[in-house]
C-alpha cells in the first residue's frame, strides 16, 4: 500500500496556508487536527492524507469563504506526492 | 484596487490627519470648534470612510456562499458600518452644511446606538463560529477566564463614569443617551477582546490583517467615545479635535479591515 511521509503533507498544507492563517496556525492546526482523526503517525495512506487536507481546508471556509479554502484545498492535493513519492 | 494602493491611502489620511491635530494641539487649538477645517475635513472623511467599509462589507457578505457560519456575522457588521454612514452623514449636514454643532440626542444618536448593538451581535457571532471551528482553537472555554478578569478590569471606570453621565443635570433622555455609549462600548469590546485571543493565533496571516483592523478600530472608537463622555460630564462635549481624529482613524481602520476581508474572499 501507498504511504505519504505524514510530516511532508504537514508541510505542504503549513507552506500553503502560512499567507492565510499566519505560521503559527498553519504549523499547529493540521497537528491537532490529524490527532483528533486519530493520524499522528509516521506515515499516511493517500487517503488518509487526502482526509485530513480536507479536514483542515474545511476549518478555513469560515474565514475565508468556500472558493479560497477549495481553492487552497486544491493546491494541496495537487503537491501531494503521487505513488512512490514521499516514503 | 491593490492592497498595496489601498494600505498607502490608509497610511497617508491617518499620517495627515494626526499631523493636522498635532499642529493644532502644538498651536494651542485642541477645541476643535476654533478649527472649523478640520471639523469639516474630520467629518467628510468620516462619512466618506464609512461608506467604504459598509461597501466592502457588503461585498463580504455577497461573496460569502449561503450556509457559511460566518455570513450572518459580516451582515449584522456591515450594517452597523451602514448605520454609523447614515449617522455620519447626519452629524455632519449639521456641523458642515449647517456650521452648528448638531442636537443632541438625534437621530444621528440613534442610529449610532443601533450600530454599536448591530455590531456587538454581529462580533459574537465571530466568536462563537471562530471559536468552536477546528481552526480557531475549538474551545470558548479557555477564553472565560481571562476575558472575566477584563470586564471585571474595566468595570470600575465604566460604573463611574456612567454614574455622572445618567446622574447629571441635564435632561433625563440626553443623560441616557449619553451613558449608553460607553455601556454600548463594554458590550462591544467583551465579544471584540475574545476575538482579539482567538485571532492573534492567525499572527502573520491575511485573516490576521483583517481582524486586526477592525478590532483596532472598536478601541479606538471606545476611546473616543470616553473622552466624548468625559467631556460630556465637564460639559464641553462635542468639541475636541482629539476625538474627532479618533473617530477617523476608527473608520479608516474598519474600512481597511472589509477591503482586506473583501479580497480574502474573494
Amino acid at each position: 500500500l501507498d504511504t505519504i511521509a505524514s510530516e511532508v503533507v504537514l508541510e505542504l498544507i503549513q507552506r500553503t496556508l502560512t499567507p492565510i492563517v499566519g505560521e503559527t496556525m498553519s504549523a499547529a492546526s493540521p497537528r491537532a487536527i490529524s490527532r483528533k482523526m486519530d493520524l499522528d503517525r509516521a506515515q499516511l495512506s493517500r487517503q488518509q492524507a487526502v482526509a485530513l487536507v480536507e479536514r483542515v481546508c474545511q476549518g478555513l471556509i469560515i474565514f475565508v469563504g468556500r472558493a479560497r479554502a477549495v481553492a487552497a484545498q486544491e493546491e494541496i492535493l495537487a503537491l501531494l506526492p503521487g505513488d512512490g513519492q514521499g516514503r | 484596487m491593490p492592497r498595496r494602493h489601498f494600505d498607502r491611502l490608509v497610511l497617508a489620511l491617518a499620517v495627515s490627519s494626526v499631523a493636522w491635530v498635532a499642529l493644532a494641539w502644538s498651536a494651542g487649538d485642541r477645541m476643535r470648534a476654533l478649527n472649523p477645517a478640520f471639523v469639516a475635513y474630520a467629518n467628510l472623511a468620516q462619512v466618506l470612510l464609512a461608506v467604504v467599509g459598509t461597501w466592502y462589507a457588503s461585498r463580504v457578505v455577497r461573496q460569502l456562499e449561503a450556509g457559511n457560519l460566518a455570513r450572518r456575522g459580516w451582515l449584522l457588521v456591515a450594517a452597523g458600518f451602514g448605520a454609523f454612514a447614515v449617522g455620519e452623514a447626519l452629524d455632519a449636514y449639521y456641523e458642515v452644511a449647517l456650521e452648528v454643532n448638531r442636537p443632541f440626542p438625534s437621530w444621528a444618536d440613534a442610529l449610532f446606538l443601533l450600530a454599536y448593538a448591530s455590531v456587538a451581535v454581529g462580533l459574537t457571532v465571530f466568536v462563537r463560529e471562530y471559536g468552536r471551528s477546528d481552526l480557531g482553537g475549538g474551545e470558548l472555554r479557555q477564553h472565560l477566564v481571562p476575558t472575566a478578569v477584563f470586564t471585571v478590569a474595566l468595570a470600575p471606570g465604566l460604573f463611574l463614569l456612567l454614574r455622572d453621565l445618567a446622574g447629571g443635570s441635564g435632561p433625563a433622555l440626553e443623560r441616557w443617551v449619553s451613558a449608553s455609549y460607553p455601556a454600548l462600548d463594554l458590550l462591544v469590546l467583551v465579544p471584540a477582546f475574545v476575538l482579539t485571543r482567538i485571532t492573534r493565533a492567525f499572527r502573520g496571516g491575511r485573516v490576521w490583517s483583517v481582524w486586526a483592523s477592525i478590532l483596532a478600530g472598536f478601541a479606538l472608537t471606545c476611546a473616543a467615545d470616553l473622552i466624548f463622555g468625559y467631556l460630556t460630564v465637564r460639559g464641553i462635549a462635542a468639541q475636541d479635535v482629539l476625538m474627532e481624529l479618533l473617530y477617523l482613524l476608527s473608520y479608516l481602520a474598519f474600512a481597511r479591515g472589509a477591503f482586506l476581508q473583501r479580497g480574502l474572499v474573494a
